[in-house]
């Protein structure tokens, strides 16, 4: 009858006593006749004792201060992180009302400035369309749109909530990066 | 008096006290250097990296449960850290020349045998490709089970078989080749 050796993987697993203790009973009858399987798992059990026989190598100075010196660097320079991020949320919002107060007369310049292009394109419009008077009641439906105002509130808020929002990315970007820098440094 | 365990100066170090902490280096550094010499090859790097563990580990310590051993659970986080150096495509550099410690009591000529055959499997260690070698040191250092280094290096478990059984066929050859080239150049 020809003899079916164990295989590498089965011998590995053998030795690493990961299989069922039905599976090893199994494995330990075959070694038991088959001299060539048992020299491979001698073999195997060999390379094991010389791996896990390694010396351990000496370390040759106590870095129990280095590391002490480095958790401290780490403590200091969290607070100065912190007042980083404070200063920087300041910053933000001083932005934030500064910028409102700088736009707030430019949007009333805007508004201003197209309530009078919408006059002129008015009176254009009406004495063009006595010439063309088939295109008149399109002409008036597009002055009703320019003439109408413009919603100031609503884009005083959009432009506050944009430079919020900025401002915001601007302080988690910069927490990052300062975040990053701080681990490499200690 | 009773030198303090582990276990007490996890507590006072979580508290925030320095000194504690530099006791578990002091215990410990050793060992963490041990892993990471394994694991990098190279000396100056492994002191880096030992430093490393102790201060990612003072960072992590809320996260070691205190019912465990402590030398289990830093020698994982010294694993993990050099698993993301090596992983992190790094050149490689050249291997020390290890001055492997031998027992004292051994004859000059045994203990110069000794360290041959452990610089031999250190070099034969660091040949092997990054993440053969990580199984092999959780395996066979940290005495972690299949599921368990599967677990820690996020892979399969059939991943984790037959990267150990590959770095274990690799080793073999490696050794048997040094042993040759050494019993050849006796002879000559």
């Amino acid at each position: 009858m020809k003899r079916t050796h164990t295989t590498d993987d089965l011998l590995n697993e053998y030795l690493d006593h990961a299989l069922t203790q039905t599976q090893r009973t199994e494995i330990e009858g075959h070694l038991r006749e088959c001299d060539e399987c048992s020299t491979r798992v001698n073999e195997l059990r060999a390379l094991f004792d010389e791996i896990e026989s390694l010396p351990e190598a000496k370390l040759e100075r106590d870095l129990s201060k280095e590391v002490a010196a480095a958790a401290n660097r780490r403590v200091t320079f969290a607070p100065l992180l912190w007042l980083l991020f404070a200063a920087q949320a300041v910053a933000a919002v001083v932005a934030s009302a500064v910028a409102g107060w700088l736009i707030q007369p430019l949007i009333q310049q805007t508004v201003d400035v197209n309530i009078l292009a919408a006059q002129s394109i008015e009176t254009l419009t009406v004495e063009w369309a006595n010439w063309v008077s088939e295109s008149q009641i399109a002409l008036e439906q597009t002055l009703q749109t320019l003439t109408q105002p413009l919603p100031f509130e609503a884009s005083m808020l959009i432009i506050a909530m944009l430079v919020t929002a900025v401002s915001l990315l601007w302080i988690t970007g910069n927490g990052l990066l300062i975040t990053s820098l701080a681990r490499r440094h200690t | 008096m009773d030198a303090p365990t582990d276990r007490d100066l996890v507590l006072c170090a979580r508290r925030g006290e320095s000194e504690p902490f530099g006791e578990l280096v002091r215990r410990y550094q050793t060992t963490v250097f041990n892993v990471c010499y394994r694991l990098m090859g190279e000396r100056r790097e492994a002191e880096d990296m030992t430093q490393e563990t102790f201060i990612r580990a003072l960072d992590r310590l809320d996260t070691f449960n205190m019912d465990l051993p402590f030398a289990p659970w830093i020698k994982r986080v010294a694993a993990n850290l050099c698993l993301n150096r090596l992983e992190s495509a790094r050149p490689e550099s050249s291997l020390d020349d290890e001055r492997d410690e031998s027992a004292s009591d051994e004859s000059p000529e045994a203990a110069h045998d000794e360290s041959e055959r452990a610089k031999q499997v250190r070099r034969a260690l660091r040949e092997l490709p990054a993440h053969y070698r990580i199984v092999v040191e959780l395996r066979h250092y940290h005495d972690m089970s299949y599921d368990e280094i599967a677990q820690t290096m996020k892979i399969p478990l059939s991943d984790v078989k037959s990267h150990l059984f590959r770095a274990r066929k690799i080793l073999a050859e490696q050794l048997r080749e040094n042993r040759e080239g050494a019993k050849n150049a006796k002879e000559l």
